[in-house]
């Protein structure tokens, strides 16, 4: 009977997950990018701003996107009234909170594997002959992909567990909001669906450790790739 | 330095301590037998008697000098947080089957009904909709084209007393997927004021409490949902005197001055 309850929530929860780190992962490139490669007015307020979810309560996040996003909010007011766009309370609400707590973790982690990463191999490229474009899709980032794929699975890990912003920004609306964590809440407010609320909690116990199992494989992978191709000329 | 580090150390020491001691102090309390005065009691109580409940407990901290804990959240919630051993002296519950149940956990000393609520249609206060009046040739499913804000009436009364008017007039299965659940009436509420929804169905008491934030379409017909009874309960001999404060006439006066009818 709740069997299509625990589906839905499981598919919607992979499903916002998996939304909210593709988009996170270039815009998270770019920021890293400008923070560790240059210096300008204004980085340590970015630098803030953008940890700020890190370690505010998400409840207070998901108020505040509430505040810019709602079909009354600063920005969501227009939004509505000259396309008819409403955010808040809906899918979309869900993936954009996932993506405002998770963004501090993907864009930390590249930017650190950004930090290490040896100027040496991007300059030696150019003086190859190598574009812009061309030194940044094949040496850039080729060396620092262990650490977009860390940022990428810290940030699913997080996106899964999202609650406290989802709750307030997008509610908890069955089969469009209604994630993993807000379902076993839900199931935990009603006697005699301890079971229901205990297979979901396995299952998203059996998804993050495959989360974080494949990053460690993959990080392996990655590192013993990059000795290959250019560990001996460094 | 070393100061510093035997300041932080004292600070953090006894802010553990105070921590911990309320704890020691009220297990302490409940082994004490009923005719000493505790020093303070917790009231778990249903979202939508949150407003008058502060007043009521201020009365009465300024009369006992008890202090009173409120713990607000949806009935079926608390009903659940007792089943799972949290300790409240007073429980009041917005619909009979959660105090029903609470009473089969075998926790509740005495419980009575004491006050009564009706289901409004509420919209935001931007809404085209005019008040009317609602009866069986209402096209309901049209009148919006969203979702209606209502308490998940899994474990919200006042959810389940929508659920049971809208199946009252047949609506309820062509709306159920359009039902935009909230963890209590007040979340319900809030998502109204917000203009998210373009309806939602509340107590009449929530919707005075909003003010102008929200607009009563309609009151629901009394015979299209089972009535709304609040019950309160005592659970342990120190909640006796906040029970029986609950049911006197200064506290039915209050109840009334929130909306709420008093029937006792």
């Amino acid at each position: 009977m709740n069997g299509p309850e625990i589906t839905d929530a499981i598919v919607l929860s992979i499903k916002i997950g998996l939304l909210a780190t593709i988009i996170n992962i270039p815009l998270a490139m770019i920021t890293a990018y400008l923070l560790a490669r240059f210096e300008f007015g204004g980085k340590a307020i970015l630098d803030g701003l953008i940890n700020l979810p890190l370690v505010m309560p998400p409840v207070t996040t998901g108020y505040l996107l509430l505040f810019i996003l709602g079909k009354r909010g600063f920005i969501g007011a227009y939004l509505f009234s000259w396309f008819g766009i409403r955010i808040a309370f809906t899918t979309a609400a869900a993936v954009i909170a996932s993506m405002v707590v998770s963004f501090p973790l993907v864009a930390r982690s590249i930017r650190i594997s950004m930090e290490m990463l040896d100027k040496k191999m991007e300059n030696a490229a150019m003086t190859l002959g190598a574009g812009k474009l061309a030194v940044f899709f094949r040496v850039t980032l080729p060396l620092i992909l262990p650490g977009v794929i860390n940022g990428a699975v810290l940030g699913f890990a997080r996106s899964l567990g999202e609650f406290g912003a989802t709750m307030t920004f997008a509610g908890n609306i069955r089969g469009e909001t209604r994630t993993i964590p807000l379902s076993v809440y839900s199931l935990l407010q009603i006697p005699g669906k301890e079971k229901d609320a205990g297979i979901l909690v396995i299952i998203s116990i059996v998804i993050s450790f495959a989360a974080m199992f494949l990053s460690s494989a993959f990080g392996r992978k990655m590192t013993r790739k990059g000795k290959d191709v250019y560990g001996p000329s460094v | 330095m070393l100061k510093k580090a035997i300041l932080t150390f004292v600070l953090l020491s006894s802010s553990f301590l105070s921590v911990f001691a309320g704890g020691n102090a009220e297990s302490s309390a409940s082994e004490t037998p009923a005719s000493d005065t505790p020093t303070e009691i917790t009231v778990f109580l249903a979202a939508s008697t949150t407003d008058v409940l502060n007043d009521l407990t201020a009365m009465y901290t300024e009369r006992t000098g008890i202090a009173v804990n409120t713990n607000p959240a949806s009935s079926g919630t608390l009903a659940k947080q007792l089943e799972q051993g949290a300790e409240a002296d007073v429980y009041i519950s917005a619909s009979k089957k959660w105090m029903d149940y609470t009473d089969n956990l075998g926790i509740v000393l005495e419980s009575s009904p004491f006050v009564r609520n009706r289901l409004v249609l509420i919209a935001p206060n931007d809404t085209p909709l005019k008040p009317f009046e609602i009866t069986t040739e209402t096209d309901f499913p049209s009148l919006f084209s969203g979702r209606i804000s209502i308490g998940d009436p899994a474990h919200v009364p006042a959810g389940k007393y929508a659920q049971d008017a809208l199946t009252y007039f047949g609506w309820y299965d062509k709306i159920s997927d359009r039902i935009q659940p909230a963890a209590d009436v007040r979340a319900a509420l809030a998502v109204v004021e917000l203009g998210e929804t373009e309806l939602g169905i509340v107590y009449e008491t929530d919707a005075m409490k909003s003010g102008d934030k929200v607009a009563v379409l309609s009151h629901f017909p009394e015979e299209s949902f089972t009535p709304i009874e609040y019950f309160c309960a005592q659970l342990t001999p120190e909640g006796e005197d906040f029970y029986q404060f609950l049911l006197s006439d200064d506290a039915a006066g209050i109840f009334e001055s929130y909306g709420f009818t008093p029937t006792k």
